[in-house]
């Protein structure tokens, strides 16, 4: 039985796509086939992370949305592209990064309800094992269909201010969309708080379990997105805490 | 004449924000003082209000109002004091976004409702007679952002150093190249300690071809202030202060460029 995950933030700038790429390739590295759906149309990213050459995109999600190809067609292979030999499988479907084309998504809109499908057809096309959705900060239309059809949702937030109001706000939806698996992460903590102490007092602000609390890492930020930091750094207790983390939303 | 300063990045989380909320304290409290107005046009995560100690219920009306017709851009404006203790009457003027979850969702959506901000937010800048006015805009180039840029002489980018951000950004440069604005600059944020910064800042200047005002590191205490109150103004004697300062002093030496 095959699983949709996603993976949101209310805002952006959390470590949203970089904690998809890397719970995705540790699934894979695990021997399962796992699909990842870029849904962040107006500010793609999460195909730098597998190493896709932006010259050389091919279709994106943004073609089979625009009814131009099946959505299976806009999947790319990129197990490859992660630096070592993995078990399982990558399909990376990216958002096109052409500003004419992330335009005309944002002043048109597009049908959300082909979202659905193209998720059911390409978890069949594909025989995945799991479907990450890499989705569009805020409660839009989509947002609320991914997460609505979702197995499991981890919401991801930074310890400020910044991020409470809409962090409260997603989690209150999660809870009436009955999202059978709601988990917050807690990311980019700066190191003199004590993850303890924050995830004590997230649980008891949101009343939701928290997975992980990340704390800044200067490896991290070297790595600047030019690779899967799992990969890169395996015996990094942010790698464990990934771990730790894709289990708790697959398993 | 007004410097208009648009702020942007190519994904949120850059730090625009807080180099703009910053910027503008420092310039509205550094002796001799400007008069300087900020508008926060990052309408689908508006967080202006959080950085200055302005909390929501203290709202008359915001831009969002405006935008929908229903009051006029000065009557948005609320005053915020950047030097409390020694001189109340220093002050800046902010004109928030709705915060709202419904209001943000909706703002997302907005195409030309946003326009009138060009023309409006210039009319008000000769109203105010202010010398700054910074336009806190919305990650990436949407209709918000280009009607900012358009009512902008100076576009300030803020790169994080991150390989997400790199052609992205080097996308928006080529946009921003192509409008007649005065100035150009970038600040590039969120550089590890462990990289040297001038590799860095020579490598940023001749990929992008703009000048690089200023270098910002991680900085743990910034973390940890978690955007709820301005960092220049509770830590004036650290290096990212100094930093900041860089910055504001980088923008008002234009400003008076401008003038000759």
């Amino acid at each position: 039985m095959s699983k949709i995950i996603s993976i949101h933030s209310f805002r952006g700038g959390t470590g949203k796509s970089n904690t998809t790429a890397n719970v995705a390739t540790l699934l894979a590295a695990r021997g399962l086939r796992v699909g990842v759906v870029d849904t962040d149309i107006a500010s793609p990213g999460i195909h730098v992370l597998f190493g896709m050459d932006e010259e050389h995109m091919g279709r994106s999600l943004n073609d089979y949305l625009w009814g131009k190809c099946d959505i299976a067609e806009t999947a790319h292979d990129v197990t490859s592209n992660v630096g070592k030999p993995i078990a399982g499988k990558i399909y990376l479907i990216p958002s096109s990064i052409k500003a004419g084309e992330i335009a005309r998504v944002l002043r048109e809109g597009y049908d959300v309800g082909l979202l659905n499908d193209g998720f059911q057809d390409l978890i069949e096309a594909l025989k995945l094992d799991v479907l990450l959705i890499d989705t569009h900060p805020g409660l839009n239309e989509e947002t609320l269909l991914s997460i609505a059809i979702s197995d499991a949702l981890a919401i991801i937030m930074r310890p400020d201010s910044q991020d409470y109001q809409g962090t409260s706000v997603t989690v209150e939806v999660a809870r009436k969309l009955d999202v059978p698996k709601l988990l917050l992460i807690v990311n980019k903590t700066p190191q003199v708080f004590n993850p303890a102490e924050v995830k004590a007092r997230v649980e008891r602000a949101y009343n939701c379990d928290v997975a992980a609390v990340l704390q800044h890492s200067d490896e991290m930020m070297v790595l600047a997105s030019s690779g899967i930091f799992a990969l890169h750094h395996p015996d990094h207790p942010i790698t464990q805490q990934f771990r730790e983390i894709a289990a708790k939303l697959y398993d | 004449m007004t410097q208009v300063i648009a702020g942007n990045a190519v994904h949120a989380g850059s730090g625009v924000s807080t180099v703009l909320a910053n910027v503008a304290a420092l310039m509205a409290a550094t002796q001799p003082a400007s008069r300087v107005g900020v508008i926060d046009a990052c309408l689908s995560a508006p967080t202006l209000h959080l950085l200055f100690g302005l909390p929501q219920h203290a709202f008359r009306h915001t831009l969002n109002d405006f935008l929908l017709g229903t009051c006029r851009l000065e009557d948005a404006i609320h005053p915020i004091p950047v030097n409390a203790a020694s001189d109340p009457a220093q002050q800046l003027l902010l004109i928030p976004a709705d915060p709202d979850v419904t209001a943000v969702t909706k703002a997302a959506r907005w195409t030309t409702t946003v326009e009138p901000l060009a023309t409006s937010c210039l009319q008000l800048a000769a109203d105010l007679d202010l010398d700054f006015l910074l336009l806190d805009t919305e990650a990436g180039l949407p209709p918000s952002t280009l009607a900012a840029l358009t009512a902008a002489n100076t576009a300030l980018l803020v790169l994080a150093l991150d390989k997400q951000h790199y052609q992205a950004t080097a996308r928006t440069v080529a946009v921003i190249d192509q409008l007649p604005l005065t100035r150009r600059m970038m600040v590039v944020n969120l550089v590890s300690p462990s990289l040297l910064p001038d590799n860095v800042q020579a490598q940023v200047t001749q990929s992008y071809g703009w000048d690089v005002a200023a270098m910002a590191p991680y900085c743990e205490e910034l973390g940890a202030l978690g955007s709820a109150s301005l960092f220049a103004l509770r830590y004036p004697t650290h290096p990212v202060t100094a930093i900041l300062r860089q910055v504001a002093q980088g923008l008002v030496r234009g400003g008076q460029e401008l003038l000759r």
